[in-house]
């Protein structure tokens, strides 16, 4: 605690922040390496794609847990089997287009599973799980879109997904002067960035077919 | 501009705008512990240098064993061209309702009909995508009790569900691979 009041202290706190400010931009992912590339490395067994789908991949499997209204204890369990279970099966999947929804299905079926015991005590299964047919294979409209808005998501840069990201999280407006550190930009061009961000963003949902019937 | 703008642009509808918008504050809500991504990423590594995972793994979580043991015919009933159960349909007749679903490559489809007086229900048609069927080839009703009826497909013709009206979960097993979630259904 010393330390940090000292004038050392501070000094060492304002070089290492200019260090982060000034570090290199964070490189573009290259557009030939869409996700699909990436799933596919996943499934021949690169770890870093493995890791990579894995950042990519919690939040959603995250929001289906948690839309599941199972406790956070409970839902950190079902969210590490969810992936166990999809790295167990992942050299089983031949279409690498069909991953994310399969991997959302993994993690309905057992949030659903945790449902059965409640079930039997009389409690009505959640809105979220139920899909067109009340069963777990099918998908509602709002599971669609959100499989739609997460390859969306994962078509733009890393930089803009943890922007947008940060911009439509519901609260007060994010730390700009924080986000700019942590994704290397300078503040004075995060509102650019930001709006180039959502210009992909909205690219990569009107090629994925955004306002058409799916 | 903003994204509602941006998509309205585009073609896309109102409620299409509002659903993409709502799905975004869903996923930009939904942060998970950093710890807990980072196992998670950890697990190919892991797996790799690990023969023994699955008994790391069972520290890591109360049922991961159960969970892997489960992928594995998830990954045969979610992936492979045909062995996922399509769901359970309700014929528009409240008397009647059809089951579609299969496992270990069969596909079954039949449906069941109301017996008079509450007496449950019968099997009155079957379509079996082999022919014949192997045996082997099961379908278990489950209540809410967790008591289970299993009936062999090759009997099913005589076999009368005798089922009360409620919920219940059917699955169908072949070649030692079972239909994973139970898929749940109510009787009309």
């Amino acid at each position: 605690m010393q330390c940090v009041c000292s004038p050392r202290g501070y000094l060492l706190v304002e070089v290492s922040l200019r260090s982060v400010a000034m570090r290199p931009p964070m490189p573009e992912p290259d557009p030939a390496e869409p996700r699909l590339d990436l799933i596919s490395r996943a499934i021949s067994g690169d770890r870093d794609a493995w890791q990579e789908l894995v950042q990519r991949y919690s939040a959603l499997v995250w929001s289906v847990i948690r839309k599941g209204g199972l406790s956070r204890e409970r839902g950190e369990d079902v969210f590490q089997e969810v992936f166990a279970a999809a790295l167990t099966g992942l050299r089983g999947v031949s279409d690498p287009a069909r991953f994310d929804g399969w991997l959302l299905t993994i993690a309905r079926r057992l949030v659903w599973r945790e449902w059965e015991a409640r079930r039997r005590a009389g409690e009505p299964l959640p809105e979220e799980l139920r899909g067109g047919d009340g069963t777990p294979d099918t998908l509602s409209e709002a599971q669609e879109t959100r499989l739609l808005v997460q390859r969306a998501l994962n078509e733009v840069s890393s930089r803009c997904r943890q922007l947008l990201l940060a911009t439509f999280a519901q609260g007060p407006p994010p730390n700009y002067d924080k986000l700019a550190r942590t994704l290397g930009v300078p503040r004075g061009s995060m509102g650019p960035t930001r709006a180039r961000c959502l210009e992909h963003l909205a690219r990569a949902l009107k090629s994925l077919g955004i306002g058409a019937k799916h | 501009m903003e994204l509602a703008a941006l998509l309205h642009t585009a073609g896309a509808d109102r409620e299409a705008v509002l659903r993409v918008i709502r799905e975004l504050h869903s996923l930009a809500e939904s942060t998970v512990d950093p710890a807990l991504v980072a196992r998670a990423a950890a697990l190919m590594p892991a797996a790799a240098a690990q023969p023994d995972l699955l008994a790391r793994a069972r520290a890591w979580a109360r049922s991961i064993a159960d969970a892997i043991d489960r992928a594995a015919s998830e990954a045969v009933a979610g992936l492979q061209p045909m062995p996922q159960i399509a769901g359970v349909r309700r014929a528009a007749d409240a008397d009647r309702f059809r089951i579609e679903g299969g496992a270990g490559g069969i596909e079954l489809r039949f449906e069941c009909e109301r017996l008079p007086r509450g007496a449950g229900w019968r099997l009155v048609g079957m379509v079996a995508s082999a022919d014949p069927v192997p045996q082997g080839v099961t379908l278990s009703f489950v209540d809410h009790t967790g008591a289970q009826r299993l009936a062999d497909v090759d009997d099913l013709a005589m076999f009368e569900c005798s089922l009360p009206d409620g919920s219940y979960a059917c699955a169908v097993s072949a070649g030692g691979v079972t239909t994973p979630t139970l898929v749940e259904f109510s009787v009309p």
